[in-house]
Formats: structure tokens, C-alpha cells, sequence
């Protein structure tokens, strides 16, 4: 049995929806509305709630962690029918958040090496975070949100010192409205990412905490993305700072201390390639835990070596070039998100809304073995 | 156990991996600065590179410069920047680089790819300063020996950055200001030009003017005043330079007045279809000189002195508004706040701005404040 | 270690045989068995003799010289038998029957303060061997022993190790007796237990442990015991032999014990519910559970005024991410992000990088092995030479191979600031760990630059996550986070905010102080 503390699921899942979305999500979001990006994701707020209170209200009903839950209330056939279903989305997530880093490094820092290196190196990491166990994995991540949550931060507060037009805030003069709802949705399939409480929030000492950290991990959320693509655009400007492929590294780029400080691209990068392994890492635990569910196995950490060698394939097949992997982060990783992450849990929320409240809470998941 | 094995092999692979010490330091060249110049219809990229040098040694050898400038020619700026290799035995690092120096010419035909390429590339950042060299040649300005700095690219960064301090008269444009002006609608870019002066048999670097851009195509060139008038003009807080204002007892006399603070306030008023740019201008500075004997630091004179570096400062900059209107370029951001104050109304007339823009009225209101007169608080009034 | 040998070689030593064997009614049945046994040994010392009235009692006297006092045998057991029966007890000589002889030679006549009774031979030896002395007297099937341990033993010393500015200066010596009593003297309650037990099949060593009742969590306590019982060994002639025995997790750089010669630091930590082993015939005592971060609080920041013992720590940590990566980030830096130096730098750099023959790699790797090298020499040098080595090692070969072009200025100056900030560490151990771990970093830098120190450390957190020292998380309390506690460890909380302990699992009594009276406040 798994113990987390309350700490350790916030930084689990801030660190899951954050580490990608801290540099793509500021991106749609000036491609669709420029100068007016903050906005919608300040709005994303209000889905963020009501996925969150969706979330919870499963979680409440449930006795069981994530992949068993889909039995529990699907009952025992479709749930792994679905569950099967969930595999494959969690291994393509996988190989897509590994994508996405490896091209942003091609980009960006070492041009010349092959991108096979990084993805090997990466898949040692986790392979070997997967083995020590999740109980290692939150130890990890807690170090990861306490460096990278700061370090974010002072990021933000630099950009705001170097030369800004706060005039470029715009309010409301590019609100189109088909742009903002796309711009909210978009930013909302991120925070469905949540949806990962149902596993993790069995796990706490007292399940009810989990809305609490949920919203924590919303706030966070919107308050760091809001501020990057504030910055970004204060900096920039809208028009400009939706032709860089990554905004957020533009303002890092320009932030200059004292003229001594200059380059601090490195240091961003760095930490975010923690972040980014902290992401992969956990989508491939929980491919791993979907797996031992559905085909009924004893334990999980023995698909980790395997299935290395099927994430590090797929992410090297998945796209040719850059503007591919653009199709993939604007139409399919959201539209597959909505399914398997809104629409799923929607059913179970539905399932589970006249079902009555369990009565012996964690007893059972006491059985399962992790 | 397997784990740690695992984590052995990976690392002895990579180290086998060919190619992966190539950047080493030894390798490579600092590019301090890059112009861009057209020669044959071709483009032509030259590369001022630093000479690596101890730092006992640079003292002794300072006969010889500490820099070599080589040029390459290509049909395109990557194809021009990456010939080099066929001359210059090490990489060149182009992230050192801190002024682009881009040739009046070609300028004036239009620079579109040359900030396609730059925003593009990782390595160029975007801080560095853009400046334009005027009746010479981006390569001569690079080879122009500037005394006491051993480069000329630090020469004239550190030259942008001195004046705006004691003079005020230039305002330095980086990259990413150039960029951003020039894709935006509105707003346009205007460039600091640098030239060789002669003096005594040597050459001399030397800012003379800026110039002024629509989009990404100089269209014309402001003259010191002007561009001292476009420094008050810019919105925001300047800090810095002096100016000379005809004294308020006897016109034929000057003082000069040293600007502590310029603060503008720019906003758009729209009125029936008409706009109405409304400029405020809230300055305070100190007493520096007077070239006559003429009891002017009284307390009666102060209002005066105070008005008559108003109209003075006011003069600088209907000057330059006055160019600006005539070159049909909206340099000081009028556009944007046609924008700010009312973005449907921009969305209309977004199109025709820019023959909009030489009739849209401004009104200026300039306050200056004295606040010190240093060392002495009269005026000398010889044995009166 | 030759000590240590074999499980089977034991069996060939024949005085063995009587070793069991109880102690017979005849002394001298007795006596020669004990000779056999304790043939060859010349320090060993038979002083048979005979009292009362009518020389009807035979008695022999044994001990180990130089483990005693002898002057102390001299007046407490001999005279009394030899002189003092015959002047106190005259008209109670008859008492002194062979039945009733030693119980009161035990009660009435023996001076000693600490007298013991034994049944076998081994005992006997076993006993002999601690210093004390036994009385065998012909007609009884027991022996008696004597407390008069006393022998030539290293006096309490400053400890050389952990210098310290502040606060107590005394040290542990290798006489177990003595550090207990150091430590019995810092702690005076009842609750403090010091339980003893002998481990090493022929060393026979006293290892004690140290805990205080209530304070340290019984699961832990019950924990250390097992498995200090576990452990058959024929010798234990230091702590850090039985720290490799008890650990979790032993294939590891990481050290999961502290050690540290200081009895106050032993008392801090027994204070903080942790529990101490001390071993006989060794001044360095264990401190366990640890964590990592631990490894990094000196003891003295408790001693010093808070603020300024906040900023040393600062210090420390920055001392702690230089002697960890300094050269490793060097190397990145002028092999792959040559952009993040200024340009003033990049320009100095690489001119003094000209004309070296190696790549940064070779070169930072040669100069950290030239310095690992004569930091080991150093240590083992003759005092008087020491010197002398290291200033032709830093001088000399430093300045040589800078003018001969083999390495460049700044990489020595890179090199020498990791060295320096490596001595800052305020646990040796721990500084091991970065003296080890910076050559993986240099290698990964190499190799991938900045990436590959990223996945460095990515993996050194792995490592460190899954380590724990007896149920205490290795990086707590950073992971599993605990606020309270982070901030004893980022700086140093002031005694008074001090009022928890950390927690350990299994503790009951977490509070150390009531805290202070909010109205009357001590911010006030």
C-alpha cells in the first residue's frame, strides 16, 4: 500500500499538467487571440472548476484507484475493454510529451545530436524512477515543484523588469468570440490532465483533501501561464510574440541582469527537462498500471523495460517534422485529452451520480497491490 | 544491479559518439558584430571576429587590432554567413554578436529577410543593437579602429549607451524592438545610423542621424534635432541629456539646461472620425551653463527659463512630428493608440493609416521644472 | 582487512576445548586448565597463594598486565586476604571454613568496589581480558571477579576532525567507559539507557547503544538491536564496521550513518530522538537515522548567534552545488554553451584554452586526480613533510603545467575553488560522496553538456529518493516535504521557535519545548 502525503499528489499533478502546457499552452492561446491570450486563460478557471468538482464527486463515490475503477463502475468486461483503450492513449502520451521536449532541445540547444540519444537518455531516467516505485517517483517530484515552481516565478518577475508596454494588454480588443471558446478549450484540455486524481487520491491519508489540492493545483496553474503569457505579450506584443514557436522561451531569452546574467536559457532549460521527465515518467506509470490491470498481472515494473523500446519507436515515428507535430498538439492531443480524460470520467460521473456513498472508503484499495 | 549496468553501457555508447566534441571552445571564433551589405546583387555578410587574447598580452600589442573583419558573398545570409567557413579555420559563435550593422543601400530597398533570418535563428539574440551605416559600407565601419576600446562592435554599443546618458540625442533600437515595430501595424522603427568622420587622417566612428523605416524599408533619415525631438516623443520615462534653450532676457543668448526626467504621456482622442493626439510632456532638469552675464537665477526668472525650455523642447519636437508627417511615417506609435483607445475604430481605418497619418492633429503640452543650479546659485554679474 | 578472518579458521585453536568447561573445586585443576588456555600469552599473570590462620586455604590471583591496576589488586584483594583475616576476624577465623569461605570473602572481605561472580572458564578469561581480576580459591566450584580495569588509554582530547569555533571542544577517546561517561554527564535523567552488548566472536567488544526512553521511537530501537544482534563477526574493531552490517541499503555512496566524535553532537541527536552506537576501542560514535541534509548542518550553526549561523549555512550549500558541479557546469559551458559566459570572459577563456592539447574533459579530469591525489598524500604524510609536498603540488606543478600549456589558468582556478568548497562540507562522509559523484557530473557534462548534468542529477535524485536510513527517508525532510522542517534546515531556526523535533517514524514525543508565552513573546 502506498502512502502520499497531500504535498506529493499536488506536486504529482501540477507537474503533469504544468511541465508541457508552461510552454505550449501560452502559445495557442496568442495564436488565436494575440494581445487579449490572457483572457482565456483566466477563464479557463471556470471549466477547471467543473472538471474538478466532476472529478471529485467520482473519487468520492469510488472505492477503488484509477484503472480498477472503470470495473467498479463499468463493470468488469467494459472496464478493461476501456481500460485497453487507455494503454494505448497513455503510451501515446508518453512518446508525444518525449516528442515535444526532444524537438523543443533539437531547436534550441544541440542542434547536431540525434534525437535517439536524448530519447534513450530520458527512458533510462524513468525507467529506473518506475523500478524505486511511485512512493520514490513523489519524492522526486515534490524536489521538482519546489525548484521549478520558483524558478518559473522568478522567471515571470525578470520578464516584467526587462522593456515592457503594459498598453499591449488590450483589454478586449481582439475578442473573437469562436477564438476565445477555442482558445478555452484548448487551455482546459490541459487541466483535464487532473483526471489523474482518481488514481492518486486514493492514496492520501484523508481522501476528502483531494478537492482542496486540486484546487491548488488549478490556482497554480492559471497563475503561472497567466503570467508567462502576460509576460510574453507585454514584452513582445501579441502579433510578435505569436510568430515565436515557443513564447516562453523568447522571454527567457531576453531577460537580461546587470548585463552579467544574460543567457539564462540553459538554466530554464534544464529545469525543464526535469519537469518534462517528471510528466513522461508518470504517463508511463500509468501505463504501466493500466496494463497490470487489464491483462490481471502481479506486478507492473516489468513492462517499464519493454515498453521503452514501443515509446522510444512511436515518438521517433509519431511526426516528420515541426509542423506536424503543431497538428498534433492543436487538433489530435487535445480531441484524444477531451475523450479519454472528459468524456470517460463524464461517464462515470454520470454512473455515479445516483449511486450511493460507499461505506468502507480505503479498505479495499488496500488489496490492490502497486 | 541490471539498472546501474544499463545506465553504464548508455553512457559508454554516447561517449563513443563521434561528433560530439566539436564545439569545443578551441574551436571557435566570437562574432562580436555582423553587417549586411549588398554587393553584385548578391548578399554580402561581414563578420568583425574576435581575436582570443590573453590578457597580459593585449596591453603590448595594441598596434595591431584585436579583431579580424572577414566578408563572405551569398544569395541568401545564411548561405553568405556559413561561406566563411571556407576562409576562417573555427566556428564562428554568432551569439557574442552586439550590433547588426546594416548597409544605408540596402536598407533602403528593404531588410524583410534579414529579420525573417534573425528572428529565426537561435543564435543571433535579440537584444543586440541594429544600427545603420550611412554613406560608408558595414564592412569599413567593423575596420574603423575606435580609440581606447579594442573593438569597434563594444565602441558602439557603449557609444548608444553613453550618449543617451550625457546627450540625449539618439535612441538606440535592439533587434527585438526592430522586430516588433516592424510587424506591427502602427508603429515604425527607427534606426541610429553611424559614419566614419575624418579627423586628422584618421577614421572615426561617429553616430550622424537615424533612420527612419516603414516596415522594414528606411524611407528617410532624421537629423540630430529630429531625432532629439523623437526621444522626447517616444511614450515613457528618459533619463538623461541636455539642451540648449535661447535665453528668455535676450534671445541671442543660450543656457543650457541639463533634462533630469522626461516623462511623456501620449493618448488618442476620437472625435467624430477625427484624432486627436493628445502629448504631455513633464520634464524637470537643472541649470548647467550660460554663456552671458546676464542675471537670469533670480526667482522672478525662473518661470521664464522654465517656459523657454518648454517652447524649446516643444520646437524639437514639432520638428520632428513635422518630418515624420512628410515621410508618411508613423514613428511615434500614433497608430497603437488609435488602437488602445478605441480597437474597432483602428480596425476601420487600419488600412489607410498611413495616409491618414499625416493629417491627424497633435496637441502638446510640455511643463519643464528647475530644480538645481549646482555649485553656484547666481548668475556671475562681473564687478557690477 | 586481514583481521577478519574466515568462519572455519577458529576451529584449529585447542584451549578452546576447556573454554566451557565450569570452574572446578580443585585450584589447581583450575590453574592448569587456565595455563593451557591462556598458554603463550606472557602477560598473563598466576599469583597462587595461600591464607588464613593455618595457610588452609589455597588462592590464586589472576590477571592481565597492564590491563590493571595493580596497585589496586595489591590493596583490595590481596592484603585483605594476606594480612587483614588475620588481624580483624580473629575470633571468627574458624567461620572461615571451606563452605562458608566464599560468600564471605565476596561480602566481608574483598575491597573492590565491583565484585562479580563467575561459573566457567571463558568467563574467567573474558574477564581477565577486560582488566578486571579474578580469585579462584581451592575448594570452590565459583570464582570471583574483581572490577580493576584501569590501563593506559588516549585522554580526552579536542577532536581533530571537527574543529570547532564554538561550543564544547572535548572529543570521544577509544575507552568506552570514559565516552558513555561523557555523555551520561550531558544527559542526566534516568531515561537516558545506555544498553550494552558484546559482539565479535573473538574481540569480544563492548558495543553499547544510546538512546533516551520515550524520546527515540521503541520500533527503532527494537530495529537497531535486531540487527545488531544479527551480525557474527569475529571482530569489530570499529563503529564503521558495524555501520556497513546495519544499513538498508549497503551498495550505495551514500552514507546512511553519521559519525562524528563529538560527544555534544551525539547528545543533540539523541535529544532529537535519534539513537547512537558506540563501540569500545573507538572514538567515533554512530548517529542514526540520518538524512542527507543533515550531512550538511554543522553542529556549531547551534551554537552561534541564528542569523549569522543562517548565512554559513548558505554558504555551506552554495559550498555543497560548487564541489558537487563547478567543473562539470565549466566544462558544458566552454564545450557546448559557450553563449552564457559574457563575451569579456569567453574572450580570456579561450585564449588561455590555445595551444592546450587536451579537450576541457581530459583536462578538468587530469587536475582533479592530480588534486585527489594530493589531498590522499597529504593525509598520509609525515607531519613534517607535509607541507613541503603541498606546496610543491600546488605551487609548482600547478604553475608548471600552466606555463607549459598543458592545462589552462581557469581550469586550475576552477579545480582549486571545487577543492576548497569541498573542505567545507561539516561531515566527511558526505564530502566523500561529492568528491565521487563530481567525476560522474564531469563525465555527463562532457558528453551532453548541460542536458547531461541535468540527467546526472536526475539521477542522483532517484537514488536519493529511494534511499532510506532505518524508515528516515534520505532526503527528508525536502521529500517527503515537511515545511517545519524545511526551515531548521535552510537556516537556522532560532532555540526558541525550535519547539518540535523532526520527526522520525514511530515517535510519540514530538515537542521539545512548551512554546513561549504568546502575549510576553520573545519577538517582542
Amino acid at each position: 500500500m502506498i502512502r502520499l502525503s497531500n504535498f506529493q499528489v499536488y506536486s504529482m499533478l501540477l507537474i503533469f499538467s504544468l511541465a508541457v502546457a508552461f510552454l505550449q499552452v501560452g502559445k495557442f492561446a496568442i495564436d488565436l487571440l494575440f494581445n487579449n491570450a490572457y483572457l482565456a486563460v483566466l477563464a479557463t478557471a471556470v471549466p477547471g472548476i467543473l472538471i474538478i468538482f466532476m472529478l471529485n464527486h467520482i473519487l468520492k463515490k469510488s472505492t477503488l484507484p484509477f484503472p480498477f475503477i472503470l470495473g467498479e463502475h463499468l463493470g468488469e468486461k467494459v472496464g478493461k475493454v476501456i481500460g485497453f483503450l487507455y494503454i494505448l492513449i497513455f503510451l501515446l502520451l508518453t512518446s508525444f510529451s518525449l516528442r515535444l521536449f526532444v524537438d523543443f532541445i533539437e531547436t534550441n540547444v544541440l542542434p547536431q545530436t540525434p534525437i535517439s540519444i536524448f530519447l534513450g537518455l530520458l527512458l533510462l531516467c524513468g525507467y529506473i524512477a518506475i523500478k524505486t516505485g511511485l512512493e520514490n517517483f513523489a519524492r522526486m517530484c515534490e524536489i521538482i515543484v519546489i525548484l521549478g515552481v520558483g524558478f518559473s516565478f522568478s522567471i515571470v518577475f525578470l520578464g516584467f523588469f526587462q522593456n515592457i508596454d503594459i498598453k499591449n494588454l488590450l483589454p478586449f480588443a481582439y475578442m473573437n468570440w469562436t477564438s476565445f471558446m477555442r482558445a478555452v478549450f484548448m487551455l482546459s484540455t490541459e487541466i483535464l490532465k487532473l483526471a489523474t486524481i482518481l488514481f492518486l487520491g486514493f492514496f492520501i491519508p484523508d481522501k476528502n483533501d483531494a478537492l482542496k489540492i486540486m484546487i491548488k493545483v488549478l490556482f497554480t496553474y492559471i497563475i503561472l501561464i497567466t503570467a508567462i503569457t502576460v509576460a510574453a505579450i507585454l514584452i513582445f506584443g501579441g502579433t510578435t510574440a505569436s510568430l515565436f514557436t515557443f513564447p516562453t522561451f523568447a522571454v527567457v531569452r531576453i531577460i537580461n541582469i546587470a548585463d552579467f546574467l544574460t543567457n539564462l536559457d540553459a538554466i530554464f532549460i534544464g529545469l525543464w527537462i526535469i519537469g518534462i521527465f517528471g510528466t513522461s515518467t508518470f504517463l508511463w506509470f500509468m501505463f504501466c498500471i493500466t496494463t497490470q490491470y487489464v491483462f490481471n498481472l502481479r506486478d507492473y515494473r516489468f513492462i517499464a523495460a519493454p515498453s521503452s523500446l514501443i515509446i522510444a519507436v512511436l515518438a521517433i515515428k509519431m511526426a516528420s517534422n515541426i509542423l506536424e507535430i503543431n497538428i498534433l498538439i492543436i487538433y489530435i492531443i487535445p480531441f484524444l485529452l477531451s475523450i479519454f480524460f472528459f468524456l470517460i470520467p463524464f461517464l462515470l460521473f454520470l454512473i455515479t451520480l445516483f449511486k450511493p456513498y460507499p461505506e468502507l472508503d480505503q479498505e479495499n484499495c488496500k488489496n490492490i497491490n502497486f | 544491479m541490471f539498472q546501474k549496468k544499463l545506465g553504464l553501457l548508455v553512457f559508454i555508447l554516447l561517449f563513443l559518439l563521434p561528433g560530439c566534441q566539436i564545439r569545443d571552445i578551441s574551436h571557435t571564433a566570437a562574432v562580436l558584430s555582423i553587417g549586411i551589405d549588398e554587393e553584385n546583387e548578391q548578399i554580402k555578410i561581414s563578420a568583425q571576429v574576435a581575436k582570443p587574447s590573453a590578457p597580459e598580452e593585449s596591453g603590448s600589442s595594441s598596434s595591431e587590432p584585436q579583431f579580424i573583419v572577414i566578408s563572405e558573398t551569398g544569395k541568401s545570409m545564411v548561405e553568405a554567413a556559413r561561406k566563411m567557413s571556407l576562409t576562417l579555420p573555427r566556428i564562428p559563435l554568432w551569439t557574442y554578436t552586439n550590433t547588426i550593422i546594416v548597409s544605408e543601400d540596402l536598407a533602403k530597398k528593404d531588410i524583410s529577410f534579414l529579420i525573417d533570418t534573425i528572428a529565426r535563428n537561435p543564435n543571433i539574440r535579440k537584444n543586440s543593437f541594429l544600427i545603420i551605416a550611412r554613406k560608408t559600407s558595414p564592412e569599413e565601419i567593423m575596420q574603423a579602429k575606435s580609440p581606447l576600446e579594442p573593438f569597434p562592435a563594444q565602441a558602439i554599443v557603449n557609444i548608444l549607451q553613453m550618449q543617451e546618458k550625457t546627450l540625449g540625442i539618439y535612441t538606440a533600437v535592439s533587434l527585438g524592438d526592430f522586430i516588433k515595430k516592424a510587424s506591427t501595424m502602427g508603429i515604425e522603427p527607427v534606426v541610429p545610423q553611424f559614419t566614419i568622420i575624418n579627423k586628422k587622417g584618421k577614421g572615426l566612428l561617429s553616430l550622424e542621424g537615424s533612420a527612419v523605416f516603414l516596415g522594414t524599408k528606411m524611407v528617410g533619415s532624421f537629423t540630430e534635432e529630429e531625432s532629439q525631438g523623437y526621444r522626447f516623443l517616444l511614450p515613457g520615462l528618459k533619463r538623461g541629456g541636455i539642451i540648449n534653450v535661447p535665453s528668455p532676457l535676450n534671445p541671442q543668448n543660450l543656457m543650457v539646461i541639463e533634462l533630469l526626467n522626461i516623462q511623456t504621456k501620449a493618448k488618442a482622442e476620437i472625435k467624430d472620425g477625427k484624432i486627436l493626439i493628445k502629448l504631455t510632456i513633464d520634464s524637470e532638469g537643472n541649470f548647467y551653463e550660460q554663456n552671458s552675464t546676464e542675471n537670469l537665477l533670480n526667482i522672478k526668472q525662473v518661470d521664464n527659463i522654465e517656459k523657454a525650455t518648454a517652447e524649446e523642447l516643444k520646437r524639437k519636437m514639432q520638428k520632428s512630428i513635422k518630418k515624420a508627417k512628410d515621410l508618411k511615417c508613423d514613428v511615434f506609435g500614433w497608430g497603437k493608440l488609435v488602437e488602445n483607445s478605441s480597437p474597432s475604430f483602428w480596425k476601420e481605418i487600419k488600412k489607410d493609416w498611413l495616409e491618414i497619418f499625416p493629417s491627424v492633429k497633435s496637441e502638446i503640452k510640455v511643463s519643464f521644472k528647475l530644480r538645481r543650479t549646482y555649485l553656484t546659485d547666481k548668475s556671475f554679474v562681473f564687478r557690477k | 582487512m586481514r583481521y577478519i578472518s574466515k568462519k572455519n579458521s577458529s576451529a584449529a585453536l585447542t584451549p578452546h576445548d576447556f573454554i566451557d568447561d565450569k570452574v572446578s573445586f580443585s585450584v589447581r585443576e583450575n590453574s592448569e586448565k587456565l595455563k593451557k588456555i591462556l598458554e603463550s600469552c606472557s602477560d598473563a599473570v598466576f599469583r597462587e597463594f595461600t591464607f588464613g590462620t593455618n595457610d588452609e586455604h589455597k588462592a590464586l590471583v589472576l590477571y592481565f598486565d597492564g590491563l590493571t591496576d595493580r596497585k589496586e589488586i595489591e590493596e583490595n584483594i590481596l592484603k585483605p586476604l594476606l594480612l587483614e583475616i588475620g588481624m580483624v576476624n580473629k575470633p571468627e577465623i574458624k567461620i572461615l571454613n571451606t563452605s562458608g569461605v566464599f560468600s564471605r570473602i565476596k561480602n566481608r572481605i574483598l575491597a573492590a568496589a565491583e565484585v562479580k561472580t563467575l561459573n566457567t572458564l571463558g568467563e574467567i578469561v573474558h574477564h581477565i581480558s577486560s582488566g578486571d581480576t579474578v580469585l579462584l580459591i581451592n575448594g570452590c566450584d565459583k570464582a570471583l571477579s574483581a572490577g580493576t580495569r584501569s590501563w593506559q588509554s588516549r585522554a580526552i582530547q579536542t577532536p581533530e576532525n571537527e574543529v570547532v569555533i564554538f561550543g564544547p571542544k572535548e572529543g570521544f577517546c577509544e575507552t568506552l567507559r570514559f565516552n558513555t561517561a561523557l555523555l551520561r554527564r550531558r544527559i542526566k535523567t534516568g531515561n537516558f539507557k545506555i544498553e550494552a552488548m558484546v559482539l565479535g566472536r573473538l574481540t569480544k567488544t563492548d558495543v553499547v547503544l544510546c538512546y533516551i526512553k520515550g524520546v527515540a521511537p521503541d520500533s527503532l530501537v527494537a530495529e537497531v538491536k535486531q540487527r545488531l544482534n544479527k551480525i557474527d563477526i569475529d571482530g569489530v574493531l570499529d563503529s564503521a564496521i558495524l555501520e556497513e552490517f546495519i544499513v538498508n541499503e549497503k551498495n550505495t555512496i551514500f552514507s546512511q550513518v553519521e559519525h562524528t566524535e563529538k560527544p555534544d553532537r551525539v547528545a543533540a541527536n539523541l535529544l532529537e530522538g535519534r539513537i547512537a552506537v558506540l563501540v569500545d576501542g573507538s572514538p567515533m560514535a554512530l548517529i542514526l537515522p540520518v538524512s542527507f541534509p543533515q550531512f550538511w548542518l554543522s553542529p556549531e550553526d547551534y551554537y552561534d548567534n541564528y542569523i549569522p549561523a543562517s548565512l554559513f549555512r548558505f554558504l555551506r550549500f552554495a559550498a555543497f552545488w560548487i564541489s558537487l558541479l563547478l567543473p562539470s557546469l565549466y566544462v558544458a559551458v566552454i564545450t557546448y554553451h559557450q553563449e552564457m559566459i559574457p563575451t569579456a570572459l569567453y574572450l580570456t577563456i579561450a585564449a588561455t584554452r590555445q595551444g592546450v592539447p587536451f579537450p576541457a574533459f581530459v583536462e578538468a579530469v587530469l587536475l582533479e586526480i592530480t588534486f585527489e591525489l594530493l589531498r590522499e598524500a597529504g593525509l598520509r604524510l609525515p607531519r613534517a613533510v607535509g607541507p613541503a609536498v603541498s606546496i610543491v603540488g600546488a605551487l609548482i606543478i600547478g604553475d608548471a603545467a600552466v606555463r607549459a600549456g598543458l592545462v589552462s589558468t581557469p581550469m586550475v582556478v576552477i579545480v582549486a575553488a571545487t577543492g576548497i568548497a569541498s573542505f567545507v562540507t561539516p561531515a566527511y562522509n558526505a564530502g566523500i560522496i561529492n568528491r565521487i559523484a563530481r567525476f560522474g557530473f564531469l563525465f555527463a557534462s562532457s558528453v551532453l553538456g548541460f542536458l547531461g548534468i541535468m540527467i546526472g542529477l536526475i539521477l542522483m535524485l532517484t537514488r536519493m529518493a529511494s534511499l532510506s536510513s532505518f524508515g528516515l527517508p534520505y532526503l527528508s525532510p525536502l521529500a517527503p516535504f515537511n515545511r517545519e522542517q524545511m526551515t531548521d534546515v535552510i537556516v537556522r531556526r532560532p532555540w526558541y521557535k525550535n519547539i518540535t523535533r523532526p520527526f522520525i517514524e514511530g515517535m510519540k514525543n514530538q515537542r521539545r519545548q512548551n512554546p513561549p508565552d504568546k502575549d510576553k513573546g520573545g519577538s517582542k
